[in-house]
């Protein structure tokens, strides 16, 4: 009796298994079909790093102890605010605890796991596993950052209610309370991102030990001034009216995401090989990252004018401006001088073919000569941006002083980018002349400018001291390569117009020489991509016959290799 | 890296040739690394890469394996060259390096299941994949195993799943087989023999040249990052010119045989070991039966003739001269 009840139920098992087979998928089937293609789309490193991270135990730890901290807050912060919590607004003591709480995993914890992950990668030999893969360098630190960002909003999520706790205690008001947010999570991706920049590619102890405490200066030094700014923003609140909060968060997004996108470029440039295109990307990022600052110094400018401000209330913005484009363009710059020459068949695929290609995008072609022409260039665009700002100042009735100032600001804007032409082509030159020898890191033209820079200072002033049997001595015309006393002259108004003609000529000698030396090199020819090669890429792209349909056009399923 | 004036074309059209190198060169500093190698192997064969350490084995394999930059030359794998089109080679080849690399807190389903999605495999059938491999691997127990805690052996299983979880075309493995033990050797060994069969070409390098000699078509010496020969086991030994021993065994007077073989010019270095005779004979086969025949109408009485061919073992240390760089 048992036995044929057994028989029968297998039976009907068998029926309805196939009938269930027969049935339209559940919807359980299609939110799983849904999740896995969203699976498949998401950035493998990002399923790795998440599969990892959950796992792992500075996780576990960093997510108990941020659970533990908040709780303990919660009682602590409460009990020694009683019996005042019932009748006072008690928000920004305890918001000023959870922001510590938060901020430490947010700005230190998670940046510097980034740092460590891309860091191990190197050293336990798997990015070059990555490397063989699919997957491309822009791909591997996206992949790092995205899992960064999802721990931050897990440690965000958890504290969430602890927030809105504080909240409930009223002191706070709600866009304050979204500013500080919202600063704290734009500030720990920032951070990741400067972290992920810092994360050598070769492995080398002196190399890891100093990167790594680079960054954690960095780190320590954001996670006091960002804790200093959000204390008095709880506090004393938001001080900017609502125009101003605005622009504010629109001009810091703005540099923000442009600077970052420069970042992450020169991140996977570092992971990607010689062979390929390093330069073009940065490049376009470092355009949109100049074209944002002067957008925000020009917007702040006209605002400014517009409500009536006097210009020695705006002066400081392109003083501000200056010195960011001195600097920018001292590091920057260096580092595109530097750049390897060699012009790989494959860079050479990817040149513009046409005319007006090649007449507007050469300066975007990797490579030392065009890397001059492309900072140089750049940098008088930006300065003839700062000049017509200055001269809008000037011409807005500014008083004689601020006139004088103003004044003053523009030749030493000139009088920089003289130098700066004079110091970039020589860094090109040592450069060159180096690789003669071994190859050499893009890195070394920062090392290659300081050593011009000091020599064009130093040099000068060291002869005439000498000269001078170690006396004290006034500014002369012979100290004219002496940008350091040169352009506090200038500050001061009290620079000869000689002088000022000789750094021109100085300038504008390094750049015709330049160009001669440049030559044929800033016109490398395109190449044509192979046929096979075109067809490859299209089939990658699925817009022609895979390579099973190609072996086996009839369908008849005779591939060799197939497992 | 150098530019070449007039670079090489991005793609050749060789279709039987599978792996190819060029004229190769890399340098590190005033090391060379790998001086002027030019070699290919065929589409289905299994190439044995042999040198000692430092020879330019992984460099050129790596070169191949697009992680490295020649200084001068070119490689190709599938036609599509290494330096111009890393995406496409990197498509087709599998490689396996020879210090196997790691993650944390990730066990064997993951790792493999992570380079799947890296190598862009979606859905069904990077679940298909992921199966096979683990069964051609042998892996399949450890699925859920932490790839730290694993012994050696089954880490090399797990690093050649890797390599072949996109099914590529080419497989480059870098000292597969060191530090196994011989069961595991035997296992990878088979392994190798069983991905041959269906068609892979593959480039492998070891330091153990018996099995190397067992599973390779063709083999390349290397030595200072130089190129010394290349070919099957006998194409090098004819190349060479090498002398094939023969041992015969006389039932009458040895001596008297050893001395009408000293007269001969293909004979050389005869040595009398009771009823054996020892003697090292240049030239093939036939000569060798040509050899034999004339001794027996001269009269000496040969109960026994045995050849013994040389390994690659025999033929690596005539090549080599054992420099290391």
């Amino acid at each position: 009796m048992t036995m044929v009840s057994d028989t029968r139920d297998a039976n009907l098992m068998a029926i309805f298994s196939s009938e269930e087979a027969k049935r339209s998928p559940s919807w359980l089937d299609r939110i799983d079909e849904w999740a896995t293609r969203a699976g498949d789309a998401i950035n493998p490193i990002l399923v790795k790093e998440t599969r990892q991270a959950l796992k792992s135990r500075q996780f576990v730890a960093t997510f108990g102890l941020l659970l533990f901290a908040s709780l303990a807050w919660t009682i602590v912060g409460s009990m020694l605010l009683m019996p005042q919590i019932y009748y006072l607004p008690s928000a920004p003591r305890m918001l000023v605890g959870y922001y510590l709480v938060l901020a430490v995993p947010m700005l230190l914890v998670v940046p510097l796991a980034a740092y460590r992950s891309l860091e191990s990668e190197v050293d336990d030999g798997t990015l070059e596993l990555l490397s063989v893969t699919a997957l491309s360098p822009r791909q591997i630190v996206s992949g790092k950052l995205a899992s960064a960002a999802l721990q931050m909003l897990l440690y965000f999520i958890a504290l969430f209610p602890c927030v809105a706790y504080a909240y409930t205690l009223r002191g706070v008001d709600l866009p304050t309370l979204a500013l500080l947010m919202g600063m704290l999570v734009l500030a720990g991706l920032g951070l990741t991102i400067v972290a992920l920049s810092f994360a050598p590619v070769t492995p080398g102890r002196t190399s890891q030990i100093t990167s790594l405490l680079a960054v954690l200066s960095v780190l320590l030094a954001s996670e006091f001034g960002l804790g200093t700014l959000a204390i008095d923003l709880i506090q004393y609140g938001n001080p900017l009216s609502a125009d101003e909060t605005l622009f504010a968060i629109v001009s810091v997004l703005a540099i923000g995401i442009s600077a970052a996108a420069i970042l992450l470029s020169a991140t996977a440039a570092k992971l990607t090989p010689e062979s390929e295109n390093r330069s073009t990307g940065i490049r376009i990022a470092v355009l949109v990252h100049l074209a944002c600052v002067i957008g925000v110094a020009g917007y702040a400018i006209a605002s400014g004018q517009a409500a009536r401000t006097p210009p020695e209330g705006l002066i400081y913005i392109p003083m501000v401006l200056s010195i960011y484009l001195a600097g920018f363009w001292t590091v920057v710059g260096a580092l595109m001088a530097a750049e390897s020459p060699a012009m790989t068949p494959r860079i050479r695929r990817e040149l513009p073919g046409t005319f007006l290609g090649r007449l507007l995008l050469t300066w975007l072609t990797p490579g030392p000569a065009t890397g001059v022409i492309f900072a140089m260039a750049t940098f008088t665009i930006a300065a003839v941006a700062a000049h017509l700002m200055l001269w809008g100042l000037v011409e807005s009735g500014a008083n004689a002083w601020t006139r004088t100032t103003l004044e003053s600001q523009r030749l030493v804007l000139l009088l920089v980018g003289c130098y700066l032409m004079f110091a970039l082509v020589a860094v090109r030159i040592i450069v060159g002349m180096l690789r003669w020898k071994q190859p050499v890191k893009v890195s070394v033209g920062i090392a290659a400018m300081t050593v011009v820079l000091l020599a064009m200072a130093v040099v000068p002033y060291s002869i005439q001291l000498h000269w001078n049997d170690y006396r004290s001595f006034e500014y002369s015309a012979w100290q004219f390569t002496n940008w350091l006393w040169t352009i506090d002259q200038a500050g001061s108004d009290a620079l000869d117009t000689g002088v000022v003609y000789l750094v021109i000529a100085l300038g504008l000698i390094s750049f015709l020489s330049h160009l001669l030396l440049v030559g044929q090199r800033v016109l490398p020819q395109r190449l044509a991509t192979p046929e096979r090669v075109q067809e490859e890429y299209r089939r990658m792209a699925g817009l022609g016959p895979s390579e099973e349909e190609e072996n086996d056009p009839l369908g008849l399923g005779t591939h060799p290799a197939s497992p | 890296m150098i530019t070449p004036r007039n670079p090489t074309p991005a793609v050749h059209t060789n279709d039987s040739v599978c792996i190819e190198l060029r004229r190769l060169h890399r340098f590190f500093g005033k090391t060379k690394a790998v001086r002027d190698v030019s070699f290919s192997v065929r589409r289905g064969g299994v190439f044995g890469y042999i040198g000692p350490n430092g020879a330019g084995k992984t460099t050129s394999m790596r070169i191949l394996a697009t992680l490295d930059l020649p200084s001068y030359g070119e490689a190709f794998v599938d036609g599509f060259s290494v330096i111009n089109d890393p995406e496409l080679v990197r498509q087709r080849l599998g490689y396996m390096p020879d210090a196997f690399g790691t993650y944390r807190d990730v066990n064997c389903w993951e790792y493999l299941d992570f380079f799947a999605r890296a190598y862009g495999l979606v859905g069904r059938e990077r679940l298909r994949r992921l199966r096979w491999v683990l069964e051609f691997t042998g892996t399949r127990g450890m699925a859920e195993k932490p790839i730290r805690g694993l012994s050696k052996g089954m880490k090399q299983r797990l690093c050649l799943g890797r390599a072949l979880i996109h099914d590529p075309a080419v497989l480059i493995l870098d000292e597969p087989a060191a530090g196994l033990d011989p069961r595991a050797r035997i296992e990878l060994r088979r392994m190798i023999g069983e991905l041959a069969d269906r068609g892979k070409t593959i480039l492998v390098s070891s330091h153990i040249l018996t099995e190397l000699a067992e599973m390779c078509d063709s083999v390349g010496i290397i030595e200072q990052g130089q190129l010394l020969a290349t070919g099957s086991v006998e194409e090098i030994q004819r190349e060479r010119k090498q002398h094939r021993e023969l041992v015969v065994r006389v039932l009458s007077d040895s001596a008297a045989m050893a001395a009408d073989l000293a007269e001969r010019s293909t004979v050389s270095n005869v040595v009398v070991d009771g009823q054996l005779v020892r003697l090292e004979f240049a030239g093939e086969v036939a000569d060798q039966a040509a050899l034999v025949r004339e001794l027996i109408i001269a009269g000496h009485e040969i109960a026994e003739v045995t050849a013994r061919s040389k390994s690659l073992e025999d033929v690596f240390l005539q090549v080599t001269e054992g420099l290391v760089q």
